[in-house]
């Protein structure tokens, strides 16, 4: 009984506020030094110390209404005020374990009705018209469940994070096109240019060298230079047999998906109507470099290797996490296609996005209002801030962000499902309101 | 006529074409003067140029007859030029705009601020009413120029603050001292204040006049009756006296802030999507109605005397400061970055440095006092 009567006094009471306040505190300090929600969350509010604290708030409050008993009338305001709390706790813990936050990104005129659930972590894999979302612990490596016959999963490797770099035509030591072996890269001063390979209508070279100009003169008639000039850019030179000069960036645009994934991705160069046409294509190939892990938690892309293996076939694929679920996946063994993102949710409701608006203040920057029209099954809604739609099946739609592409806009639309929210969270805060009202007018702590 | 048949023809192709420039915020650039016609003459109403004529043209149309243009601009006010989902932005009265130039114009904040050091100074209950019923006037002509609660950014809480401490003041007694802790609250706030206030649009995610006003001026209210309490506070621990005021707005004070933060979680429900997140202003929120709730558990059930929640509502001020100022302008994180902005930490600094020896001070003063009589009650129990 005294341990009872401890845990439901004001003695516990306080310390439990003065240990919860300094913990929050230090919270706000580790998420202003970081910049990172995520961080403050990872060490203070999701530590297990902290969630302890909470649970004996509710501990604490909850008992030392029961100490009451049996209940008198001076005792309302005071119950009331300890019952909207308790309700307030109950509706977060409701939300925690039931209840569904996640996020769809919908560039103008596409649809879905899935979301993707922030912050976590999950294996995409594909084969043939079937779809399979696993779930990943991060860093724990081992076997995953796989959902498709004869073909293991096995995460081999965890990097905390990496930047991935996505590039073609020439490597650290090979120049690459579709249709050829890969050929060697040479690096050049002066004088004749060297041969890589030819085709049936041109030569073509590989070379390292930052004197673009020197290398366009000394370009023979039908031919074709890929010039690497600080690592990174390349840049395409190409002479007709009139000895034209064509001369641009490889800027990489033009991406060419073949058979549907499965056969990897690539680039391709075109050249103008008056050079005879050639299939100029390289495989795209992915550089991945580990990177220290940045205070940022939201900013670290993590890395994966992943082991695929058939009864015939093994292979270590690496993979980058692609937080938005929109990037390439990539082709393995079985004739599978992989992409390693967050873990998904089915909505009843499958959404499509009309159109996405921003409205800035006349001749201004700053935004007015921020507004999405959607299809929701088969009826129209807008959406805005502070207006949000929520579906029969108690799913909300709140515009949460809006960024704009090239040729349309995409909108960042934050889908929320909390069961507890009716029943316990926003009767809470009513119980609660007025029981500090009654608190204040009764004069019980007078 | 043929005047305002030229007028209209300026303004009405443009109106529909949407390339009006809104006149709200704009008027401060004119040069409006009081005149004895009135405070502002016709002809610089508006001041720029909102028609698709060039300036020289429409500097013309203005000259042909000032009343006129006067005319044509009344065709336009209540009408749209901005639409979004269910808000709009229409043209201002012409009072608007007025009052508006007035408030541009006129040394509204100094003059303010003079008659709450003058209440101050000469602690006198009218002199805090004229303060206050200036300091009201002067809220709602900015309530009447926005059309919105005057709360949505720091500049404007800081007009809004210390006239719900001096309305504290005024109810929680009449004492000389008690409405001089709410006129010295006033006039030290309002010494931050720049002597013109402007006009600001209010951000996309606030234009909730709603919940703005339930939400923003629940908390920032109570920010105001706390400050007060700790101005009363500290008088209570020099003087010993006036403990029944600061008890009231305590109370008041954190039954406010607790029940604005819970709204503000279901703000947060309806426009972000969740109650609750631990967020910076969030978490200082919970801070400060935590320091003030274990103050006030220990008065209640006898483990504190009067002296110990005088120096908890000293402790709970340095949160509210730091809620309000330190959360904007030293973090500078989190999901409520439309109040942030950067200055005065070395001066808050020193705020706190100075508060933090006044605590230790009090705290250590009847200590040694009675020691020195050779007393025995402890420090802690004399808390």
């Amino acid at each position: 009984m005294t341990i009872v009567r401890f845990l439901g006094s004001v003695y516990f009471a306080i310390a439990l506020i003065v240990f919860t306040v300094l913990f929050v505190i230090a919270g706000t300090f580790l998420e202003a030094w970081s910049d990172s929600h995520l961080f403050a969350a990872h060490f203070i509010y999701q530590n297990p110390v902290f969630i302890t604290l909470l649970w004996l708030y509710f501990v604490n409050i909850l008992i030392s209404t029961l100490l009451r008993y049996p209940f008198q009338r001076k005792h309302i305001p005071f119950i009331i005020t300890h019952i909207g709390l308790l309700m307030l706790f109950g509706g977060a813990l409701v939300r925690g374990y039931f209840g569904t936050q996640g996020v769809v990104s919908l560039i103008e005129g596409t649809g879905s009705s899935q979301i993707l659930l922030p912050n976590t972590y999950a294996l995409y894999i594909e084969q043939d018209d079937h779809v399979s979302v696993i779930p990943i612990h991060p860093k724990k490596g081992g076997a995953l469940p796989s959902p498709i016959p004869n073909l293991s999963l096995a995460v081999v490797d965890w990097v905390p994070h990496v930047e991935e770099k996505q590039n073609g035509w020439i490597d650290q030591k090979n120049g690459h096109i579709f249709g050829f072996p890969p050929f060697p890269v040479f690096e050049w001063n002066q004088g004749p240019l060297p041969t890589s390979l030819k085709t049936s209508d041109y030569t073509i070279t590989a070379i390292k060298s930052g004197d673009v100009d020197g290398i366009a003169k000394q370009l023979a008639n039908s031919a074709i230079a890929l010039v690497n000039t600080d690592g990174e850019e390349i840049t395409l030179l190409a002479k007709n047999k009139e000895g034209e000069l064509y001369q641009a960036p490889l800027d990489n645009e033009l991406m060419v998906v073949i058979d549907r994934g499965y056969g990897g991705y690539g680039y391709a160069a075109n050249l103008p109507p008056n050079f005879p046409p050639v299939d100029l294509i390289t495989p795209l190939f992915r550089q991945i470099i580990k990177k220290p892990l940045p205070r940022k938690k939201e900013e670290a892309t993590p890395s994966l290797s992943l082991l695929v293996s058939t009864p015939d076939q093994a292979e270590v694929i690496r993979l980058t996490y692609d937080r938005y679920g929109q990037n390439l996946k990539w082709p393995g063994p079985g004739h599978t296609l992989l992409r390693f993102q967050p873990q998904i949710k089915q909505l009843p409701n499958h959404i499509r996005l009309k159109k996405a608006l921003q409205i800035n203040y006349p001749h201004t920057n700053q935004p007015f209002s921020y507004e999405s029209e959607l299809w929701i099954d088969d009826k129209e809604v807008t959406i805005s801030m502070n207006h949000v739609h929520q579906t029969a099946e108690g799913f909300r739609f709140y515009m949460a962000g809006l960024t704009h592409r090239p040729y349309a806009k995409a909108a960042q639309i934050v889908v929320n499902h909390n069961p507890g929210k009716n029943y316990l969270t926003y009767p809470g805060a009513i119980i609660l309101t007025i029981g500090m009202l009654l608190l204040y007018l009764k004069k019980v702590y007078a | 006529m043929l005047n305002l048949l030229i007028f209209f023809l300026a303004l009405i192709p443009t109106f529909e074409e949407g390339r009006v420039s809104p006149l709200k915020g704009e008027i401060e650039k004119a040069h409006c003067v009081p005149t004895k016609e009135g405070w502002i003459t016709p002809t610089n109403l508006p001041q720029n140029n909102i028609s698709l004529y060039s300036d020289e043209t429409y500097a013309k149309i203005k000259a042909l007859d000032p009343h006129a243009f006067e005319e044509g601009y009344r065709s336009l006010v209540g009408k749209t030029y901005t639409k979004s989902f269910r808000k709009n932005l229409t043209y201002p009265s012409l009072n608007r705009l007025k009052c508006e130039a007035l408030f541009m114009k006129a040394p509204l904040i100094p003059f303010l601020f003079l008659l709450y050091l003058t209440a101050t100074l000469f602690r006198r209950r009218s002199f805090l009413l004229i303060a206050f019923t200036a300091h009201t006037l002067l809220l709602l002509g900015r309530v009447y120029i926005l059309g919105r609660p005057p709360v949505s950014n720091m500049m404007e809480t800081i007009l809004y603050v210390p006239w719900i401490a001096t309305m504290t003041a005024l109810f929680c007694g009449k004492r000389k001292t008690t409405l001089f802790a709410g006129s010295l609250s006033a006039t030290a706030l309002l010494l931050f204040l720049p002597p013109h206030q402007s006009f600001e649009t209010v951000q996309a995610v606030l234009d909730s006049s709603y919940w703005l006003t339930i939400h923003v001026l629940l908390i920032v209210g109570s920010y105001g009756i706390l400050i007060y309490a700790g101005v009363l506070a500290h008088i209570y621990l020099i003087t010993k006296r006036y403990f029944t005021p600061l008890l009231k707005s305590l109370y008041i004070g954190t039954a406010l802030l607790i029940v604005g933060t819970i709204l503000g979680g279901v703000w947060a429900a309806q426009s972000w999507g969740r109650f609750w997140d631990w967020d910076p202003k969030e978490a200082w929120a919970f801070i400060s109605a935590g320091i003030y709730l274990a103050f006030i558990h220990g008065y209640k059930f006898r483990k504190i005397k009067e002296k110990g929640l005088a120096i908890g509502a000293i402790i709970g001020l340095l949160a509210i400061s730091f809620t309000w100022y330190g959360v904007n302008y030293i973090l500078g994180t989190g999901l409520h970055s439309y109040g942030f902005g950067g200055g005065g930490e070395s001066l808050y600094y020193s705020y706190l440095l100075l508060e933090v020896s006044a605590i230790i001070f009090f705290t250590k003063k009847d200590h040694l006092q009675k020691k020195g009589k050779k007393d025995t009650p402890s420090s802690s129990s004399e808390l």
